[in-house]
């Protein structure tokens, strides 16, 4: 079956705010179509831009396994989307916390109380996996492309302001060190219009999803997107190994977090291996 | 001043569900004029780095109605868009896609809310959407458009050949820049393995030498027939001035280092001079020093919102087109 032509509008999909302490998040809920298999996904983003470019393949995949009966919120972090708060406010602390929000809120409305799923891509994945390390409503993992060196896609964010001030001033007035102290001071680098601060870039630059056995013993999915032939990438071996349950598969798709010259609405490979997996669970 | 931010829904004309967010302020200015907030190409309702959420909250601090929506097939809004590339979309958007989407959300909020008045605004597609639509439907009373595209995307147009000569210096002092740059091993790797843009680096650099030379010949060369003059958008012209001679203002807000400014320069303002002359009262235009196309910086965004809010207390106080208005009664 073509997973992608599958794809079908559930019959409930409910835009709405919903608490975590002092603020508002922004997230949509899909409702099973027909007969409701007990299955329930909270979907976490990818971080800044990436959120965006992978917008539809998250909705997408969203109505696909609502359309098998499944549970889906879809959510958008502090400081992200059309949640309250401002990115520069934003942590690592504070989006593990809006995940714990959304596994309460999806808890409420389908009845399902353990067993969650998370679903993540790039960081959404790495907090993903973090989130799952601390909550027992967590049964099962699914990790797209994870982050799994915080440390060196932090300086990738760095990067992504070094080429704006190349374009902009035709050289580089503050060098990555210049930008991580002037962080540390309490000022905010620009990262492509988002403005990160201080503990978001300390958070995450700690994060090393290699490191150590992990606790949470569910099954788990972890997908390599890459080129055709492309071999598994070691850090995602060793992140397989951190896991008592878990699947490596590797799939041809584009990156369709970033810019790129297709309009990625859904993402057919990827879809099909992860609907495989979860359908074998 | 607290606002209302809600989460709403309605149906297009076609019976998708388009979602969106509605902000209402707590005093609404005496105009009743709400803004709509047209999506940029696939960034959805919220725009890059959330762009439409600093609009928002500065426009319902104006006490302006904000309604912020997805067009069909993107965002969260039901319905398909299957175009392989995005330049495609974006082509299909620049030629009027989302018109009849934009009247949808104007129809739901005068049936919701009583809302007859609208000014369109929005960031590239979102401009360009809300042009077209004013040729459409008169409820629209005003445009404040950023980075308003005047070309046609597609991914088989070569966009090499319609480069404008402010494009083709950037594109060369970018290429000569990074040859002197520290990492300058990385482009050469680029050139050594043909990952380069051979066509569009010859272009650039040679493109100067050559107008000079051109400079002396007698003969101009004339295009063969079946090539288009340039990649202009020939929608773009008539609906500005359908917009303008019909007293609807007109504001755009340009980034400096954007590509959309020397394009709108070239292709527009030096071909449409006396029909904007006619029209000065009801045209302004500002642009952002050293922004980029998506405003990312802050002091960018801020000069951005700065001008935005100024023209819209002009707009509410009835200050635009005075100098026409004035004509008219005098000859009157």
């Amino acid at each position: 079956m073509d997973p992608v032509s599958a794809i079908t509008t559930s019959a409930v999909e409910t835009p709405m705010f919903f608490g975590n302490g002092a603020y508002r998040l922004f997230g949509i809920e899909h409702q099973p179509v027909g007969a409701p298999t007990g299955a329930a996904w909270v979907f976490c983003h990818p971080f800044a831009e990436e959120k965006l470019w992978a917008q539809r393949v998250y909705v997408s995949f969203a109505r696909m396994l609502a359309a098998r009966g499944a549970w889906v919120l879809r959510f958008d972090a502090m400081g992200n989307g059309d949640s309250e708060g401002q990115f520069s406010t934003a942590s690592v602390d504070t989006m593990l916390s809006d995940i714990d929000s959304a596994i309460c809120r999806l808890e409420q409305s389908s009845g399902i109380s353990r067993g969650i799923g998370l679903l993540g891509l790039r960081f959404g994945a790495t907090l993903a996996a973090l989130a799952a390390e601390r909550s027992s409503k967590v049964g099962k993992l699914v990790l797209w492309e994870p982050v799994v060196d915080g440390g060196k896609y932090m300086q990738e964010m760095l990067r992504i302001n070094l080429t704006t001030q190349s374009a902009v001033y035709k050289e580089i007035r503050h060098n990555r060190e210049a930008l991580v102290r002037m962080m540390r001071e309490g000022a905010t680098v620009n990262i492509d219009g988002y403005e990160l601060a201080y503990p978001c870039y300390e958070q995450a630059s700690a994060v090393n999803l290699k490191e150590g056995r992990k606790r949470f013993a569910g099954p788990s999915l972890i997908v390599q997107v890459g080129k055709d032939g492309q071999p598994l990438h070691s850090d995602l071996e060793a992140l397989q190994e951190t896991y008592p349950v878990a699947d490596l598969q590797g799939i041809v798709e584009e990156p369709f977090w970033k810019e790129i010259k297709r309009w990625y609405w859904a993402a057919p490979n990827l879809f099909e291996i992860t609907l495989a997996w979860m359908a074998a669970r | 001043m607290t606002s209302e931010v809600l989460p709403v829904t309605f149906r297009n004309k076609s019976g998708h569900r388009l979602f969106g967010i509605l902000h209402r302020p707590a005093h609404p200015c005496a105009s009743g004029t709400a803004i709509l907030l047209l999506s940029p190409g696939v960034k959805m309702r919220v725009a890059p780095h959330r762009l439409y959420l600093d609009m928002a909250e500065r426009f319902v601090a104006l006490g302006y109605t904000v309604l912020r929506f997805d067009f069909y097939g993107l965002g969260d809004s039901e319905g398909d868009v299957h175009e392989e590339y995005l330049a495609d979309l974006y082509g299909a958007v620049q030629v009027g896609r989302y018109i009849h989407d934009t009247i949808a959300a104007m129809d739901w909020m005068q049936s919701t809310h009583g809302t007859t008045k609208f000014i369109v605004s929005g960031l590239c597609g979102g401009a360009i959407t809300g042009l077209l639509a004013a040729v459409k439907d008169p409820r629209i009373v005003g445009l404040l458009g950023l980075a308003i595209p005047v070309i046609l995307d597609g991914s088989r147009i070569d966009f090499n050949k319609y480069m404008t000569d402010a494009q083709l210096n950037a594109t060369r002092d970018g290429y000569l820049g990074k040859l002197a740059s520290p990492g300058a091993w990385r482009s050469w790797i680029r050139f050594l393995t043909f990952q380069s843009d051979y066509k569009m680096i010859a272009r650039s650099l040679v493109k100067p030498v050559l107008a000079k030379l051109r400079r002396a010949e007698p003969m101009t060369a004339v295009p063969a027939p079946s090539e288009p003059a340039d990649n202009t958008n020939p929608y773009f012209a008539p609906a500005f001035r359908h917009m303008v001679s019909t007293a609807r203002p007109v504001y755009l807000i340009f980034a400096e280092m954007d590509r959309l400014f020397w394009e709108f320069e070239k292709k527009f303002v030096e071909r449409n001079r006396p029909m904007l002359d006619a029209h000065a009262a009801w045209y302004g235009m500002h642009v952002t020093k050293d922004a980029n196309h998506i405003f990312s910086f802050r002091e960018w965004e801020e000069d951005m919102l700065e001008q935005c809010s100024r023209w819209l207390r002009c707009f509410e106080g009835g200050q635009l087109g005075m100098a026409d208005r004035q004509g008219m009664e005098k000859a009157g």
